[in-house]
């Protein structure tokens, strides 16, 4: 007995030994040693954005080499993966929140006194004016004080299968008959196993990509009308009605009622999908994480009469807040160094030249970049016709029923008839606005564009 | 005199000598001796049960008591709560016919599952009970689904079942016995189908085991005994097995059904509630309003209405174990 | 007659369990085969069961990314050692 026991113990401690040989596994926070000239101060940023990742690995190593060398500033990075925003609200409630991370809930946070406003930091107002332009409320600023400097910008643009238009001999399509035409002809053609267009609606979040915003260059809103400040969703019965006439021809992708976004490109890069309405950040995708096996292309929305056409859609992203904590430990020069990095042209402009991020201030940034590598690229970063939009005031209502986006799921799989749904989808919510603004919660001048018909107008 | 009795195992026995010439005095010390050991007892088994029921306090009780308080507001998570009496309850009754499909979507479910996963797991557990060579082998065979966690498997599932190049549409194709593919998640009776499906193949092993169990309970010699009145097999199944499994069969089926009714996960993974909600049972309903993932949503948490459809639900939930356990008592009487 | 009939009884035994088996089986063989693909191969889906290429990597990068390294320790190799110690 005693004999096994030992056997036993050493086997264990074979084991434990050999486990833990290989070490802490980590992945390092992008930290170079400073050289302390005085003291040295350690900034912690968090962020959710790993597409990027190498290249604010870059810039912050250069930053640790000069300024950071001279000021005794150490920034460490850390990305996180899908449970991003429950950690950063377990950190917060702890009070061990980092010094800066980026945030999509900007105005809970402000309104819980949580982050600073950036005019209160030195040399914040100079970064506000620079970006005047694209201060929206609920989109960085909140309550009309702005709380993260707007960075880049996601567009919206048709990806299509190159080589698949070549071979069958169809040109790309501009209006919507062309697009039920040539999806007609992808899948006529495909036998089953290809299909002309691909639309994704497992998940809530693609309402926007795929109905909303490639409505808009057709009929000039999105499903919130930013001239009227109020919702209009009749406005998108058009829309619906083509994708309800491309299921009925059956050039649908198969299954699209329960279809992953990730599969949607996935099969697009197997060349079983002949055009989908993609957006900026599938070019890292179709690279990266599905790298499409042939030439595919990007052309714009087609719309549904080519002589009308509005510019297409972009949306701000990536919001840098400053933690109140800042003020509180005295590191407000030290974090504005940082920030100033995150929005400076050098460091956008990198991200620009490798088609990670679209800087939102365009051509002030892309002057002092290289050539994209990727070619599908720059017909992503061409700003010229695309209307950066306000926030919606979608965050500040409270809905009974059905929200829009179940809704949207009804009448594309058939069981809600569009016109009646979109009636009553108007009817509740512009309540539930209306509601909200007589109780004080919206203040509906901040999602109107004064110069809205000017601003959406396409540029030829 | 006689001194009082040392053990307690002689208390019993030395009392009753005891009382009858020593009185009271006697009697009383008896008594403490008997409760100082009982009261040793006590405190041991209140020591042992308070871990468990600390846990019970802080993860159980305290959120119920939450729930039920948010049930009373209206709040979004982070701002102030209002407080709004009964009207959430007013709206789940009167304006929400949503949440009471999804009751019944989830309660359909779990009677789908009761009926069709009961007859195979006894069935499967009476085969594999030493009838055959290699039961061993087949017992693990029929356990292994339970392994895999629900986010596998209902990826997995979804992939099989793909309305493009699923296998299951290839080898329905291949044998004829349909013409072109089925698109599974297409319809709502077809995916709750799926769901219904994956969800047996999930736990069927599981149950089975429940039974297994259970039939090595029944003493061989009931069995002998039929056989010596000539009993077939299938007529000892009716009369001996199904019977005097009745006590697991009772546990097993209400734990299926209020296990089934609170299924979120599985739902979640493979339809997310679609084809424009068909699929949405009640738990992943009440889901929403709490938690809105992805950072493209920005619609506000409604917090005390979720609450509020979640005691509900738990209500409900209760009154169907109620019915079950006195329908079932009065089973157990008849047998 | 009663051995025949004795047969039948047992071949349909096995036939039944035969098929539980190949349903239980097959989604995870299924799984199984997919932890060695790549992520656009698992998610194109189709007909193929077996890996175009075997991707063995993508048990040590999980093992990395998850560190199990640290909880396998945690659960096994812990507890046993101080078990043992405690035995003694």
């Amino acid at each position: 007995m005693k004999g096994n026991r030992i056997f036993l113990m050493v086997v264990c401690s074979i084991l434990a030994l050999a486990l833990n040989a290989g070490g802490k596994q980590e992945p390092a926070p992008s930290t170079d040693k400073a050289v302390a000239s005085g003291k040295t101060e350690v900034i912690r940023i968090w962020s959710n954005d790993a597409h990027n990742r190498d290249e604010y690995t870059e810039t912050i190593k250069k930053f640790h080499e000069t300024i950071g060398k001279d000021k005794g500033i150490k920034i460490e990075y850390t990305v996180y993966g899908g449970d991003y925003y429950n950690s950063l609200d377990v950190a917060i409630a702890a009070g061990e929140e980092p010094h800066m991370f980026k945030s999509m809930k900007t105005g809970q946070y402000a309104q819980t006194g949580k982050i600073v406003p950036i005019s209160e930091l030195p040399g914040g107002n100079k970064l506000i004016e620079e970006t005047k332009k694209y201060h929206f409320e609920d989109i960085g600023m909140f309550g009309g004080v702005v709380y993260a400097i707007p960075i880049r910008v996601t567009t919206q643009n048709m990806i299509y299968n190159k080589e698949l238009f070549a071979r069958l001999g169809i040109e790309v399509p501009v209006s919507w008959n062309d697009l039920r035409e040539a999806a007609k002809k992808i899948t006529r053609a495909g036998g089953g196993k290809i299909f002309g267009f691909g639309i994704p609606m497992k998940y809530t979040n693609y309402k926007y990509y795929h109905v909303a915003w490639p409505a808009a260059p057709s009929v000039g809103t999105q499903f919130f009308n930013h001239k009227t400040g109020k919702f209009d969703f009749q406005s998108l019965e058009p829309f619906f009605n083509l994708m309800l006439q491309l299921k009925a021809d059956g050039s649908l992708f198969p299954g699209f009622e329960t279809l992953d976004y990730d599969t949607l490109r996935a099969q697009f890069a197997e060349g079983n999908i002949g055009m989908y309405f993609g957006a900026s950040f599938d070019v890292g995708v179709l690279y990266d994480q599905f790298p499409a096996k042939f030439d595919w292309g990007v052309a714009p929305i087609p719309v549904m009469d080519p002589n009308r056409r509005y510019k297409q859609i972009g949306t701000p992203g990536a919001f840098y807040v400053v933690s109140s904590r800042v003020k509180k430990e005295k590191l407000e020069e030290k974090v504005m160094e940082v920030y100033k990095l995150f929005v400076s042209i050098e460091h956008l402009a990198l991200t620009y030249e490798r088609g990670k991020d679209i800087p939102i201030r365009g051509e002030e940034v892309t002057k002092h970049a290289g050539e994209p590598k990727r070619k599908q690229w720059p017909m992503f970063t061409d700003l010229k016709n695309v209307y950066v939009r306000l926030a919606y005031p979608e965050s500040k209502i409270t809905v009974e029923g059905d929200n829009y986006t179940d809704m949207f799921s009804k009448i594309l799989t058939g069981m809600a008839d569009p016109k009646k749904a979109l009636a009553d989808l108007d009817k509740r919510y512009n309540t539930a606005l209306q509601k909200s603004i007589d109780g004080g919660k919206v203040n509906i001048k901040l999602y109107i564009d004064p110069n809205y018909d000017e601003n959406v107008k396409y540029i030829k | 005199m006689a001194a009082p009795g040392s053990g307690t195992q002689d208390a019993g026995q030395g009392l009753r000598g005891r009382i009858l010439l020593e009185g009271t005095i006697h009697v009383k010390r008896k008594t403490t001796k008997y409760s100082s050991y009982t009261l040793n007892n006590s405190i041991q088994e209140i020591l042992m049960i308070l871990p468990m029921f600390i846990g019970f306090l802080l993860f159980t009780a305290y959120p119920i008591f939450w729930a039920l308080r948010w049930a009373f507001f209206e709040y979004d998570g982070f701002s102030t709560p209002i407080f709004i009496g009964v009207e959430n309850f007013i709206r789940a009754f009167s304006r929400d016919p949503t949440f009471w499909f999804t009751l019944y979507n989830a309660f359909l479910l779990a009677l789908a599952k009761l009926v069709t996963e009961m007859p195979i797991a006894i069935v499967l557990a009476v085969l594999v009970n030493n009838k055959v060579k290699g039961s061993s082998f087949f017992r693990i065979i029929f356990f292994l689904p339970t392994v895999f966690s629900i986010a596998v498997i209902g990826l997995i599932f979804s992939i099989l079942f793909s309305a493009y190049n699923g296998i299951i549409n290839e080898l329905l194709v291949y044998f004829g016995i349909v013409e072109k593919n089925i698109n599974w998640f297409g319809e709502r009776w077809l995916a709750m189908f799926v769901v219904l499906l994956v969800s047996v193949w999930s736990t069927f092993g599981m149950v089975m085991i429940y039974f297994l169990m259970g039939l090595q309970n029944i003493p061989r010699e009931l069995y002998e005994c039929a056989q010596l009145d000539g009993a077939s097999g299938i007529k000892q199944f009716f009369h001996i097995t199904l019977p005097m499994l009745s006590p697991v069969i009772q546990v097993v089926f209400m734990i299926s059904m209020i296990g089934t009714m609170k299924m979120t996960d599985l739902i979640l993974v493979m339809t997310n509630g679609q084809p424009g909600g068909g699929t949405e049972v009640v738990m992943t309903y009440i889901f929403k309003y709490f938690f809105q993932y992805g950072d493209a949503t920005v619609t506000p948490s409604q917090f005390g209405y979720a609450s509020s459809l979640a005691i509900i639900t738990a209500i409900f939930l209760s009154i169907i174990t109620f019915i079950f356990l006195k329908i079932s008592t009065r089973m157990k009487e008849m047998y | 007659m009663v051995k025949a009939k004795q047969f039948l009884n047992k071949s349909l035994i096995y036939l039944i369990l035969l098929i539980f088996t190949v349903i239980a089986l097959f989604p995870v063989v299924y799984i199984i085969l997919a932890s060695f693909k790549t992520n656009q191969e698992i998610m194109a889906g189709g007909v193929h069961i077996f890996p175009k290429q075997w991707q063995f990597q993508n048990y040590i990068k999980a093992w990395k990314l998850a560190n199990f390294q640290k909880y396998t320790y945690n659960s096994a190799v812990s507890p046993t050692v101080k078990t043992i110690l405690k035995k003694k």
